[in-house]
Parts: structure tokens; sequence; C-alpha cells
């Protein structure tokens, strides 16, 4: 691994340091919505392109299944707890942090596991060649889960790491950084959704 | 012998540092790891050069391959592969790092007054990424290659048999997310690291440059990744929204495509166009002119760059209306980019202009940028656009600008600041003859290929109506002339790294800070927080025989 040379550390304080790890992040999800943004306005130029004589979805195909009302419970849920663990770790309650991470952390995996059985359930009755129907809601579902379960392998990593040191300010950096992650993620969620609810109508 | 007036402090050049960055640690895992911006600059600077290369080799064996109708010594299928190659490596390998990446880790944290970037191991991840996606494009040959052009067009590239496609659009996807983490670290560390004294109006106009080409790399690559991630679904499943069996839009991927890939030129050219800023100011000895319009220019430039990309796409039946937006839009790029031709030119303008290597490839610059951008003029412009568009007169037009202008900077940066990263100063004759030479054979290269394509010589074929063969063989031997041009460079540059005099810390009379640390620069770029002046500010710079370097007479507060 790479060692860091602690006198060629850039920053001269290191609150000066979680700035900018701030702003790293801000651009990271500036990144991130950039790409959905690009899949939501794809998807929209194609949904609108097909008229309706030539059939979006194909004669007799279920509409959204309805299991994705549950995840998004479950992720909204998880919102709440993320951002009750940043409370408690900004008034210095580190344990509670650490709980409420744990929390959002199952939530997060009960998410991409209702999901899955949302899949599955669509999948029987409409697998992914036969329409671009089916394709977008797999491809931009897909998209969204696994950028969930990106930010759970980084959340995982930050919970062991408050765990494990008793660096407050770190603890506090790390848990601000998975929380504006994971809004943002469930932010993109509601507007996936929404979108894929409007377009599924024929 | 007359003696010597008494210097206030021994300069740099007396006492070459023994530890700077390249000695300091030793190993191959003591680069490969390094955390430090300037090992990983030159990391940088020896793959893109390697790519460069390999790029190189496969537009000769284009150019080859043109000198007569019909074949001549590779079949049709080869050069379609061929000129996918050289396309895709020079784009995505070796143009788009080129400058941000490679020279831009070098100098900008130096230039900066800074230690290092803001996220140094991500930097270091940046780089094993542009590695992966290397390795990817290296695979995708083993598989089989692919013959899309490095535009990846739907429904093409979706339906070819050539087998690396795959490979090669996750090497693009991988080389995206370095080209964004660099992006994402050069945004912070302009914004976060600057010395105190370091103002927004006094950072040289390189970092300007660098950060307006940042914010594009945040902004436009992730639609590329996104892009090319549905390319490959659909390739795979053999259904998408690219393709229009199923009511797919196969021109909605010429818009995504275009939506990074416009602003990708501007992270090729805005770059470009701050060395050349550094390098006529330096080598000029004289003030920049209009140093706030310069700045703004390239922010406007990447503004635009977000505006213009539908003029790739007036042939392909998008509407009338948008067409003329996209046309209107697209000539006022002109305004940011003439802005700086001027200024440059304002500059030299009664300045004491040395001509040497860099200030020949900066002047070199502003020839083929202006014909490149006027040109550009032309396929703006709708009703000539549809006569022009998909012939050589557009390829003559993009390599005048990608080629002309961003890669003829980068050329120049590199050598304006090789005596800064080897601490080796290269032979400044056989520099400029091979600066000539290049422009010579760019021109009789490129200059022909607006003639072809005004006569209707369609791009990317392989076969020909005869009477365009005179006007290929001309092209086909400018790109020998321009090869020998390249050769000669990197014969004289590895000849100074073996036996080149060693350079001082201020070879040129730069008032940038990287001038002020030795040459090469220590391990942690400065013993002391240097102290900022006006980066233009010439005055207090002398040109000191005995140590054939510049120095400075009067300290910097003296003005303060």
């Amino acid at each position: 691994m790479p060692i860091s040379d602690p006198a060629r550390e850039p920053f001269a304080t290191p609150e000066a340091r979680s700035a900018a790890g701030l702003w790293g992040m801000w651009l990271f999800i500036i990144v991130i919505a950039m790409v959905f943004v690009a899949t939501m306005l794809a998807y929209l130029v194609v949904r609108m392109g097909t008229g309706d004589e030539s059939g979006w979805r194909p004669e007799g195909s279920p509409g959204l299944p309805r299991e994705l009302i549950l995840s998004t419970l479950l992720l909204a849920a998880s919102s709440w707890t993320m951002q009750r663990s940043l409370v408690a770790s900004r008034a210095n309650h580190d344990d509670r942090a650490v709980t409420s991470a744990w929390a959002t952390f199952a939530l997060g995996w009960a998410f991409v596991a209702v999901q899955g059985l949302g899949w599955s359930q669509m999948w029987r009755a409409l697998p992914l060649q036969d329409s671009l129907y089916a394709w977008t809601f797999y491809v931009l579902t897909a998209l969204h889960a696994l950028h969930v379960i990106g930010g759970l392998a980084a959340m995982y990593v930050v919970i062991m790491r408050v765990v494990r040191s008793h660096d407050h300010r770190e603890a506090v950096l790390g848990l601000t950084k998975c929380t504006m992650y994971w809004h943002t993620l469930g932010a993109i969620w509601i507007a996936l959704y929404a979108t894929l609810w409007v377009g599924s109508f024929d | 012998m007359t003696t010597l007036p008494a210097r206030p402090a021994a300069p740099t050049y007396d006492t070459p540092e023994s530890d700077n960055y390249l000695t300091h640690d030793k190993g191959f895992l003591s680069w490969i790891l390094t955390l430090d911006h300037k090992r990983i600059g030159v990391m940088y600077t020896a793959s893109v050069l390697l790519s460069f290369l390999v790029g190189g080799i496969f537009a000769l064996l284009v150019r080859t391959e043109l000198l007569t109708p019909g074949r001549t010594f590779i079949d049709a299928d080869t050069y379609n592969h061929f000129f996918t190659l050289h396309g895709a490596v020079m784009v995505f390998l070796v143009i788009i790092p080129s400058i941000p990446a490679a020279l831009g880790n070098f100098v900008l944290p130096v230039m900066l007054g800074a230690k290092d970037v803001a996220f140094p191991r991500l930097n270091l991840f940046s780089y094993h990424l542009w590695i992966a996606g290397a390795v990817c494009t290296v695979v995708s040959l083993v598989m089989g290659s692919f013959d899309t052009g490095w535009t990846f067009y739907t429904p093409y590239s979706t339906t070819t048999t050539a087998g690396g496609v795959i490979p090669v659009i996750v090497g693009v996807f991988i080389l995206g997310f370095s080209s964004i983490f660099t992006g994402m670290n050069f945004i912070v560390t302009i914004h976060k690291l600057r010395p105190p004294g370091m103002t927004w109006f006094r950072m040289p106009l390189f970092l300007w440059a660098l950060y307006s080409t940042a914010l594009i790399q945040v902004l436009a690559t992730p639609v590329l990744a996104i892009t090319l991630a549905l390319v490959a679904v659909e390739r795979i499943a053999n259904v998408g929204i690219f393709n229009p069996a199923m009511g797919g839009d196969p021109v909605l991927y010429q818009h995504f495509f275009w939506f990074y890939s416009h602003p990708a030129v501007y992270i090729m050219i805005v770059p470009a166009m701050g060395i050349i800023s550094e390098l006529i100011a330096v080598h000029s000895h004289r003030q920049i002119f209009g140093y706030r319009f310069i700045a703004f220019s390239s922010v406007a430039i990447a503004i635009f760059s977000f505006l213009v990309w539908g003029h790739h796409m007036f042939t392909s039946g998008q509407s009338s209306l948008m067409n003329t937006l996209f046309s209107a839009i697209s000539f006022s790029v002109a305004i940011p980019s003439a802005v700086k031709v001027f200024n440059w030119i304002c500059t030299l303008y009664k300045g004491s202009i040395s001509l040497n290597t860099p200030m020949l490839y900066a002047l070199a610059f502003l020839i083929l940028f202006t014909i490149g951008g006027l040109t550009g003029l032309h396929l703006a412009t709708l009703n000539t656009d549809v006569h022009l568009h998909d012939t050589y007169f557009v390829v003559a037009h993009f390599h005048y600008v990608m080629m002309g202008s961003a890669l003829i900077a980068m050329v120049g940066g590199l050598h304006h600041w090789w005596p800064k990263m080897t601490g080796r100063m290269y032979n400044e004759k056989l520099g400029m003859i091979a600066c000539t030479l290049v422009f010579i054979g760019f021109n009789v290269t490129f200059f022909t290929q607006f003639m072809l394509g005004s006569h209707g010589m369609p791009r990317r074929y392989y076969d020909y109506q005869p009477e365009f063969q005179v006007y290929h063989v001309i092209s086909t031997i400018g790109s020998y002339i321009m090869a020998g041009g390249f050769l000669l460079t990197a014969g004289y540059l590895v000849q100074s790294l073996v036996s080149g005099r060693r350079a001082p810390a201020n070879p040129w009379g730069g008032a940038t800070l990287e001038w002020e640390c030795a040459s090469p620069p220590p391990y942690y770029n400065f013993h002391e927080a240097p102290k900022v002046g006006e980066p233009y500010d010439f005055s207090n710079l002398k040109w000191d025989e005995r140590g054939e370097g510049y120095v400075t007479v009067k300290p910097a507060e003296a003005k303060a």
C-alpha cells in the first residue's frame, strides 16, 4: 500500500483537510447525479418517442411490481436512521450513532433484497429481451441498486472505523459523507421510481 | 578576469539538490505506489508518450494504406481496425490525459505553491485506473480488436462481429473515471490549497485553464460512462434503448455521446490554451496582455462546451430549429477563442522574444489553432456543413485543433517544463529543427486534407477515386515528415536524460512559483512556504551568465 508521508501533508490543519474532503464528496455527488439525470433523460426520450400505437408495454404484461412500494418505504426509513446517526454523532454520542448506522446498513440490504424480489416477480412475466419496457425497468433499477450496494460497502468501512478508532472528528466526517451519499441515492430513487411509474402507463 | 560582485545568497544551481523528488526514494514500488504528484505526473507523461507512439504507428499505417486507391498493403477490414485504434488510442489514452493528468499533475501543485494535490491517494488511484483502461485496450486487441470508429456509434457498435468491443468499452469507461477523479482533485486543490497571497487573480493562467477543464471533466464524463455502459448492456443482451427494432433511438446515442465528447474536445484544448498562455508570457518576457480576459474566456469556453454538441449532428435528422440554435451557439465559441488569440498576439507585440523550442511550439500553435478554429466556422454553418460533413475537411479541422493545437501545446509544454521535471536541458538546436519538421509535416499532411474534403473525399474510406490520389500521396509524405520530427524529439529528449546539461532552477525566466524551486523540485516542493507574487511580472528576473539561468535580483517584498 502507498505510504503517506506526514511531511508532505498538503493541508495545514486537519480541519482544512476535512473541509476539502466534503468538497470532494459534493463533487462526487454531482457526478452520480449526472449519471442518473442522463439515464432518466434517455428513458424519457425513448419513452416519448414510442407512439401509443406501437405499444410501450407488450399486451398483457404486468405493471411495475408492487414490491417497489415496500422498497421505497425501506429506503426512506434508512435515510431517516442515517440522519439520526449523523445527529447523534454530531452531539458526541458515537455509540448511538453506530447503532443507527447499523440500522441503516440493515435497511439498505433489506431494500436491495426487496428490489430483487420485485425483479424476480417481473422476470417471470417479462424477461429482459421482451421489450424496452422490461429492459429499461431492469437496467435502471439495477443501476440504482448497484450504487446502493457500493454505498453499503463504503458504509461498512466507515462504521468499522468509527467503532475501532476513537477519533471523534473522523467519525463525524465519515458519517457526514455517508449521509450525503445516502440521501442522494434516496432522492434519486424517488425520481427514478416516479419516472418509471409515469412511463409504465400506456 | 574581472571579479564578480558578491551575491546575496548562493543560487540553487551552484549546489544541485542531491535530495530531490527523483532521488528521494528508490525502486519500482517507490514509483508505482507513490503519493507524490510529481512522480505521478512523470508516470502519466511516460505512459501517455508511449501511447502516443502506438497511436502514431497506427496513423502511419493508415496513411501508408491510403497511398493508392484500393489495396496498398492491408485489406479493408484491417484498415477499419487500424483507423479505429488510431482514433481511440489518441483520444482516450493520449490527448485527454496528456495535459491535465500528465503535465497538470506535475505542475499544478508546484505552480500553486502547495505540497501536493488535495487527495494524493485518489490521484494515484486515477493513474492506476488509467493503467487498467490501457490494459483493457490491449485485451481488446487480443480478443479481436474493434472497428467501430472511436465514436462507437450504434447500431454498428452493438452488432459488429469484431470481438474486442466490450473490452474497449470497459476500458474507456474506466479511463473516464480516471479523468473524473483527476478533475475532482484539481477543483478541490485549487479551491482549498491556495497558499496565503495566492488569490484567484494571481493564479497563473495555466491553473485557470486546468480549473475550467476540471469542471468539464466532472460534469460531462459521467454521461459518457453511463452511455457506454448502456451500449455494453445492449451489445450483450441484443436489446436496448439505442436499438430501433423495438422503438429505441440510435440518434439518442449520438446526442449522449456528443454531450460528452464535445466537452471532451475542450478537455483537450482548454488546458492547451493554458500552456500557451504560459509559454508566450514567459518566453517573450512580457506581462501577459489581458489576464482576466484570458482567465474568463477559459471558463466561458467550459460553459459553451455543454451547449454545442448538436453541431456534430446537423445531418442526423435533428429539427431545423435545433440545428439553427446549435449552429448559432457554436459560432459564439469563436468569441472566447479569438479573445485568447488576440491577447497572445498582443503579449508578443514588443516583447523580448526568446525564439527557443517552447516559443516555436507556441507560435506553431497560434497558426495552427487559428486555421483549425476558422475552418470550424465552415462546419458550424449549416449549409456548408451538409457538403463538408463526413469528409476529410472534418478530419483536417479536427486534427488542426486536436493535434495541431492540443498536442503541439502539450509538446511545447513538455519542453517548457522538461528542465523542471528532469533537471536536464535538452539540445535546443535539435529541438528547433524537430519543431520545424513537425510544423511542416503537419501542414503538408492536414492542409491537403482540407482540399481533399472540399473536393468530396469522404472520411474513413478505404478506397477512393484515382483523382484524389495525388492529395493522398502528399498527405502521407507529410505524415512521414511529422513522424521524423517526433522521432528526433524522442531522441534528443532521451539523450538529454543521459548527457544533458544540468538545468538551473529558472532556465527561461518564468515568474510563477515552480521556477522558484530547484530543478528537479525537492521532495517537499517547497522547504518553506513560497512568497506569492504576480505570476507575469518579469521585472525582477535577470539573466545570469555564470549559471546560465535567471535569478531574482530584487526581493519580492519591494513591491508589496
